[in-house]
């Protein structure tokens, strides 16, 4: 176990590499040419997680505000540049930073930075041992089939808060060799730590699944080292580099109780007591990516190439079949071994075709290569479900997905007189993909773009793109028969080969129209009045699903209104709003026997047919203003942002009862307004508001209690819903 | 886990041995410096190479550029080695003499003189900026927009203080207002509270992948950060081994997760076996008419929680 330990370990060596260095650059330090201090004092008036997501400031209460920047400004007879800086120091969401360098010769960077995430506080669970990786039940649980018979439900439940942080240490080192050579490197050291919701699934009945959603620990630990070097010559460039991550899960496994207790399973045995069910967390990884690329100017042409090569590595032990009981087959490997390669090629050649147009052409190959072992897999569907025959639909064969991807697209530039362009551009992208429906698709895009001016103050563009993408043979067997083991596969009939509806067309990769109309204008008026507007009509309709997406539009208009008399003042407005809307259909099979017959369409029964149309609107609008008053010395910047969303499902069916859904809704308000007023020569008094609102109706979480559901115990959070104010005040130290 | 607790002690001594050659390094090179320094660093101290622009020019407003790499003699092409301000500036005789416009006029040309086509503009600062940055500048989006290297960069300003918010993400977002309000919605990255950037994932001077994207795919881009979904995994959910954004929307989103569509629906774009993945959701699973499993609490996910891959050797339902 390496969690609170290894953080503060690393804290500790952070302290003292940071003490060294603050020795040996004191007297540079003190030498520091601008340099202002911050210190002062906050309130919070509200408990939320919400509200403080991204800052820590999640409960009522006073917080401190500090922060400071030291940095030195050079003269040309000794260009040592030098900053030290620290941010939001009162804060979860801290930072702090110091740059060190010679300009032209060297530079070298440190970076602390941590980043919480809180997401919510109001879950409530039977378990103890919330965050770590084994969950245990009370000693007096009762067990039952269903959350309605657990009696002792209510009065085992504990609070549980949701939340992650990281803590982000970066380090990186420039150094110019010569006037071509330059040598740089970077290394990031970062830990995740928390937890998060995880559906620890126990076993079924008939389908049914029995479960709870617990909170499962986070414990990650990502090393990243990346050396490059670069030599620039005259219009050529070449640059290596050699990159490498190593992710570290301290955390294998989560291990929970079960709260069930269904004689079903395993032939009348009880689970109840002493079962406990075991999922895996996220393996160790490691990549190891080289990077090449070279660019050469040559007159009004320029090319260059680059090759990325990438290997990925995974090998963590695996766990039993099932942590309830020895399974009878054997595991085919303790450990994937997995490895995947990846290649990564660019082509770019650019030309000045002559005093107006200019060319472009472009290449792109990617490849995903996994070299990992495909083997027999005699899943437990759960840890107390019984092991399934060798020959059945339960062993299952672990899929390779590779992907080879092949893009070339032409640009030309076409520059009319004045300020009139038009950018045309064609695409063709060709995908291979290994097991799944689709073996190949290709898609070719063209766009125009039409730039031009209006008017002498105004400017605009407008673009009109086309994408047809085309699939090869659909074929919804290729998946089920690469998953399955070949001796069950070769005992079933053709229309048994499926798991999806075959009528089905995964969206992404079945055929594809595609139309977009974009337009922009920019209008200015005076020096002071700026307008812009973009406009956005995208329509994606996919022909040949009869079941899936049918299609996906969505409509945009942003608007943006600046005012600046003065560089004093400024203020601007902003409008945005889009709609999404999704069209999918579907087709409710119940089936018979396992794997479940595919029914033609001339045959099915139509009163299955089902639809939705899922419709989002979204409205945002915003406004700022900077102003500086009194000859400078007092100054203001005001921020406000109104967000309205609206999710609105449509189902229907000709023959399935159904009910509408209830829209989702959230409505986000923000105000944020800062003034500083200088006191004295090197003294500010910053004085800060901030006010957020936030209201949302969600039906997936609101009047959804912990025992709501039948066969999961869920967490019981509801959709967030505050209004809280934050003041803060500081006074800055100018002390150069 | 014992050779993980050997891991971590072995980088953090390797930290410790680059950081301290690091610092060997600087006061070697602070050391090899001071006895090689060029004699054109000698000769041509900070302003005198800028002299004749400075006498009518000193003000802070432009003399700030000598706080700056731009105003420093060492560095070839700076207003304070060999040509001074024309170096950027161009030729500007004329300007001197009849104050007409110098040769190359940066930004909007302040009010007094017309701007230089962009591209003019755009082969000054390219003439020295050769960079693993800048080498996809060439036909790159911004490139034919029209953009120049000064519709967001200052050249003459000196650094200011910390204390000053990140504004990078505030000047992408002036242009780009759908990803203004995307950022603002219920679930999203957290670049509004300044924990992240727009250049966290994308350069804005060029690039070989989709949307401006540094790293050389989108899955590439998500991943370097969200480490953990990375696998190789032995059950593999295939979209996500290919894209992530076909079911996320990495500046945010109306629904829980960054997803683009809410769930159940999204899964069922995509599922629709027999029994519950082919089922109509609708309002007879939602309280007081029922309580179906698949609509409430995390939907799907309340059963297949391990949605972006499974290691688990029973896991090919993506529930373990």
């Amino acid at each position: 176990m390496c969690n609170k330990f290894c953080y503060a370990r690393w804290r500790e060596s952070g302290l003292i590499i940071g003490a060294i260095l603050l020795i040996y650059a004191w007297p540079i330090v003190a030498a520091a040419q601008v340099s202002s201090v911050e210190i002062g004092l906050g309130y919070n008036s509200e408990d939320s997680y919400r509200s403080g997501q991204y800052t820590g400031l999640t409960q009522a209460g006073g917080f401190a505000v500090g922060g400071f920047s030291l940095l030195n400004q050079p003269d040309d007879a000794d260009n040592r540049h030098w900053s030290v800086s620290g941010k939001n120091l009162g804060l979860e969401s801290a930072s702090l930073g110091a740059t060190y360098g010679r300009w032209g010769s060297y530079s070298l960077s440190l970076d602390y930075t941590q980043l919480p995430h809180y997401r919510f506080n109001d879950g409530r669970t039977p378990f103890s041992g919330s965050g770590s990786q084994t969950q245990t039940l009370p000693s007096d649980w009762v067990g039952a089939s269903s959350t309605s018979g657990l009696t002792t439900l209510t009065s085992s439940l504990k609070q549980v808060n949701i939340d992650t942080r990281r803590d982000r240490f970066t380090g990186g080192v420039e150094w110019q060799v010569s006037q071509s050579w330059r040598l740089m490197s970077e290394y990031r050291h970062e830990t995740k730590q928390g937890n998060a919701p995880l559906a620890a699934i126990f076993g079924s009945t008939g389908g049914n699944p029995r479960g709870s959603i617990v909170a499962r620990p986070v414990d990650y630990q990502t090393d990243e080292i990346t050396v490059g070097l670069s030599y620039v010559k005259q219009g050529t460039q070449y640059n290596f580099s050699y990159n490498t991550i190593r992710f570290s899960n301290n955390d294998e496994a989560l291990r929970f109780d079960n709260p069930f207790n269904n004689t079903q399973w395993l032939a009348g045995a009880n689970f109840q007591d002493g079962a406990v069910g075991q999922i895996a967390l996220e393996p160790d990884n490691s990549s190891h990516q080289f990077t090449f690329s070279a660019a050469r100017s040559f007159g009004s042409s320029s090319a260059s190439a680059s090759v990325i090569s990438t290997k990925l590595q995974q090998d963590d032990h695996f766990l039993p079949y099932s942590s309830v009981f020895s399974a009878a087959a054997p595991l085919p490997r303790q450990d994937l071994d997995a490895e995947v390669n990846s290649l990564v090629t660019n082509l770019n050649f650019s030309t000045r075709l002559n005093r107006r147009s200019t060319l472009r052409l472009r290449y792109n190959y990617r490849e995903r290569d996994n070299k990992t072992a495909q083997d027999l897999y005699q899943r437990i569907p759960g840890d107390a479900a019984a092991q399934g025959g060798l020959v059945s639909s339960q062993t299952r064969v672990n899929r390779i997905y590779d992907l080879k991807r092949d893009k070339f697209s032409a640009d030309l530039n076409y520059r009319f007189t004045g300020k009139t362009r038009l950018l045309a551009s064609y695409e063709y992208k060709e995908t291979d993909r290994s097991m799944v429906d689709v073996a190949t698709t290709e898609e070719d895009t063209g766009f125009i773009r039409l730039s031009f001016a209006p008017s002498t103050n105004s400017s605009a563009w407008i673009k009109l793109t086309r994408s047809e993408r085309r699939a090869s043979t659909y074929d919804s067997t290729v998946p089920f028969i690469a998953g399955h083991n070949p001796d069950y596969v070769a005992t079933l009939v053709g229309n048994q080969l499926f798991e999806n509806d075959p009528l089905l067309r995964r969206f992404h990769l079945t055929d594809r129209d595609r139309d977009q109309l974009s337009a922009n204008f920019n209008f200015f008026p005076s020096d002071e009045v700026s307008l812009s507007v973009l406009a956005l009509l995208a329509e994606d309709d996919y022909p040949d699903a009869k079941v899936g997406l049918q299609e996906s539009n969505k409509r945009s208009l942003s608007a943006d209104l600046s005012y600046s008399p003065e560089t004093s003042w400024q203020a601007s407005i902003y409008y945005n709003y889009e709609n999404y809307d999704n069209q999918q259909s579907g087709f409710a099979r119940r089936g018979g026997g396992n794997p479940t017959p595919f029914y033609p369409e001339s045959v099915r029964d139509s009163a299955n047919n089902w639809s939705v149309d899922s419709e989002d609107d979204v409205y945002t609008i915003g406004a700022g203003v900077d102003w500086e008053f009194m000859a400078g010395k007092l100054d203001l910047a005001l921020d406000a942002n109104y967000t309205d969303a609206q999710t609105e499902t449509r189902p229907f069916s000709p023959g399935i009862t159904f009910l509408p859904l209830a829209d989702v809704t959230t409505k986000i308000t923000t105000l944020s307004l800062k003034s500083n007023y200088r006191l004295q020569p090197g003294r500010q008094l910053s004085v800060g508001y901030s006010y957020e609102r936030y209201k949302s109706d969600d039906w997936a979480l609101d009047g959804a209690g912990v025992n709501t559901l039948a066969n999961i115990l869920l967490l019981g959070n509801a959709s967030p819903e505050y209004a809280g104010h934050i003041f803060q005040v500081s006074l800055i130290f100018d002390l150069q | 886990m014992q050779s993980k607790k050997l891991v971590s002690l072995g980088v953090s001594l390797l930290l410790v041995v680059i950081l301290s050659l690091f610092w060997g390094l600087v006061v070697s090179t602070e050391s090899v410096m001071a006895q090689t320094r060029t004699a054109q660093d000698q000769q041509q101290s900070a302003p005198q190479a800028a002299n004749t622009c400075l006498a009518c020019h000193n003000n802070p407003t432009v003399t700030a550029i000598f706080s700056t790499p731009h105003g420093v003699g060492s560095i070839a092409g700076s207003a304070s080695n060999g040509r001074g301000c024309e170096s950027c500036h161009g030729a500007s005789g004329e300007h001197a003499s009849t104050m007409q416009s110098p040769a190359v006029v940066f930004g909007d040309g302040g009010g007094r003189f017309t701007a230089s086509d962009v591209e003019i503009q755009n082969r000054q600062c390219l003439s020295c900026h050769q960079t693993t940055e800048t080498v996809h500048w060439a036909a790159s989006a911004h490139q034919s927009a029209d953009l120049a290297c000064a519709s967001c960069h200052t050249i003459h300003v000196a650094p200011q203080t910390a204390l000053i918010e990140r504004t990078d993400s505030g000047l992408c977002l002036s242009c780009h207002l759908e990803q203004r309000s995307q950022l603002n919605r219920r679930s999203h990255h957290p670049v509004a509270e300044g924990l992240m950037s727009c250049t966290s994932c994308h350069n804005p001077h060029g690039s070989d992948t989709v949307a401006l994207l540094s790293k050389s795919s989108i899955t590439d881009t998500c991943t370097s950060c969200h480490t953990e979904e990375r696998g190789p995994f032995l059950w593999e959910h295939q979209p996500v081994t290919e894209d992530c954004t076909t079911c996320h929307n990495p500046h945010g989103s109306t629904q829980a997760s960054l997803l683009s569509v809410r769930q159940p629906f999204l899964c069922q774009t995509c599922h629709s076996e027999a029994f519950h993945p082919s089922s109509l959701y609708n309002g007879t699973g939602i309280p007081p008419a029922g309580a179906q499993q698949n609509l409430l609490g995390t939907s799907c996910t309340n059963c297949h929680s391990v949605i972006h891959g499974s290691n688990h050797p029973s896991g090919s339902r993506l529930t373990r």
